[in-house]
């Protein structure tokens, strides 16, 4: 599902309502049929979150940075090296892999991000402007990846762009000054 | 998983490079008056013509001064842990990766306070060795010294655990390294307060920062100096962790 409207619309606030981020004033918001609110410890683990901001340790590389994502999201220790390695392929980043954060290109901290959100294969991937900072061909490997993944996991995205939107969602919600609307992929409110 | 975060504050301060300039300037400061301290020592003794005994009372007039010198050196040094753990990991907005991973607010500021307090135990190496050279010389106080040192751990325990909770609600971490100094301040001068107004409000001073570091500075090991910054230390990571567990609500909108 892609979340499309204007600055300021409330993408990233229900993005972060979502992550458990931010509580709601009224309603519930249930992951896998948990609260994500009352019980955030059982419901965190099957969601990826990535900010508008990757969260990055600048003065870190990008091993060690993915190394302690995958620890605090439990990923086994004997399966954080293999995973990392496999995630690093999967976006081409494998060069980047000993590069200290605060040299990386934009694009690259923006894939780095992804992959940060990734490493415990989550059930529920909430992606907040991904592919800001991506160049065409970065972009083109990103949605291929995100089509492959879209199999397993529920995808939502805030996006600007009707391009990804329309190759990678099945429906949209759609943010206005009237509140919010839900279409199809091929209805796509222009 | 309070372990891995402990690891990563470790890590993360021996890899900027950080922790080894302050465990410089910590070895420059306190090695100065280490040798200032000395100077001083000796000639007092040789003045007083007791240089026939010249080990009298090195460790009440040396090591415990130094010891003093090293609190106001942290009250220093404290803002600069604490601060980077939370407030500029908020500025970062590297602290979203705790909150939307599965794990306590609990263990985010216990695992933090372990790794910061290690390293500020790490900078304490110089406070360790320097009085072993008087002890290859001369004879050093063993009791007092080690009293010392438990005096000076549990200091630190409770500014660095002031020092989170500070800067779990400040927002600039200048702001917040400055709150915290002030505060370091405003807690020790409690201690004066007694001798302007009323000199039988003895419990005020009971509540000074450094008047319960005295006792152990001396070799008395007091379990009601203990006390008071176990309750110290707990209060203040009891507060971080309500008010961090508040941060999404913070953020609420309409």
């Amino acid at each position: 599902m892609a979340l499309i409207g204007t600055n300021g619309s409330g993408k990233t606030t229900t993005l972060s309502l979502l992550a458990g981020l931010l509580q709601p004033n009224q309603g519930q918001v249930l992951i896998h049929g948990i609260d994500i609110h009352t019980h955030p410890l059982l419901a965190k683990p099957y969601i990826g979150f990535l900010p508008d901001h990757p969260p990055l340790y600048p003065e870190l590389t990008v091993r060690e940075n993915l190394e302690h994502s995958a620890k605090l999201r439990q990923v086994p220790n004997e399966t954080i090296q293999t995973t990392i390695d496999y995630h690093l392929e999967a976006l081409s980043l494998t060069q980047q892999d000993r590069q200290i954060v605060a040299t990386l290109s934009k694009g690259q901290k923006q894939r780095v991000g992804i992959l940060q959100a990734l490493l415990h294969q989550p059930t529920v991937l909430l992606l907040d402007e991904p592919t800001q900072g991506l160049d065409t061909q970065q972009l083109e490997i990103f949605l291929s990846f995100l089509q492959e993944y879209k199999k397993k996991a529920a995808i939502i995205f805030s996006s600007h762009h009707l391009y990804e939107v329309e190759s990678l969602c099945d429906s949209i919600l759609q943010f206005n000054s009237q509140g919010m609307s839900v279409h199809d992929s091929h209805h796509c409110p222009a | 998983m309070i372990l891995t975060i402990a690891q990563h504050e470790w890590h993360k301060l021996f890899k900027t490079g950080k922790l080894w300039k302050l465990l410089a300037l910590c070895q420059f400061f306190l090695g100065l008056i280490f040798y200032w301290l000395m100077a001083e020592f000796l000639q007092n003794t040789q003045q007083s013509f007791v240089s026939s005994n010249p080990s009298f009372g090195i460790t009440e007039k040396v090591i415990h001064p130094l010891f003093a010198w090293t609190t106001l050196f942290f009250f220093f040094m404290t803002p600069l842990f604490a601060t980077q753990a939370i407030t500029h990991e908020r500025k970062a907005h590297t602290l979203q990766l705790y909150l939307t991973s599965a794990i306590s607010v609990r263990d985010i500021i216990f695992g933090k306070f372990l790794g910061l307090l290690a390293a500020q135990i790490f900078l304490l190496l110089p406070v360790l060795w320097m009085p072993l050279i008087i002890a290859l010389h001369d004879h050093l106080d063993f009791g007092q010294y080690l009293s010392g040192m438990i005096g000076l751990i549990l200091l630190l325990c409770s500014t660095l655990s002031l020092g989170l909770f500070i800067a779990s609600f400040a927002k600039e971490p200048l702001m917040a390294a400055i709150m915290m100094f002030v505060s370091f301040i405003l807690l020790s001068l409690l201690e004066w307060i007694p001798h302007f107004l009323d000199p039988n409000r003895s419990w005020i001073m009971e509540l000074a920062l450094l008047y319960h570091c005295k006792n152990f500075f001396s070799g008395i090991i007091n379990s009601r100096d203990i006390i008071y910054y176990c309750v110290l230390s707990s209060l203040f990571l009891y507060l971080s962790i309500l008010r961090l567990e508040r941060e999404p609500s913070t953020q609420r909108r309409t």
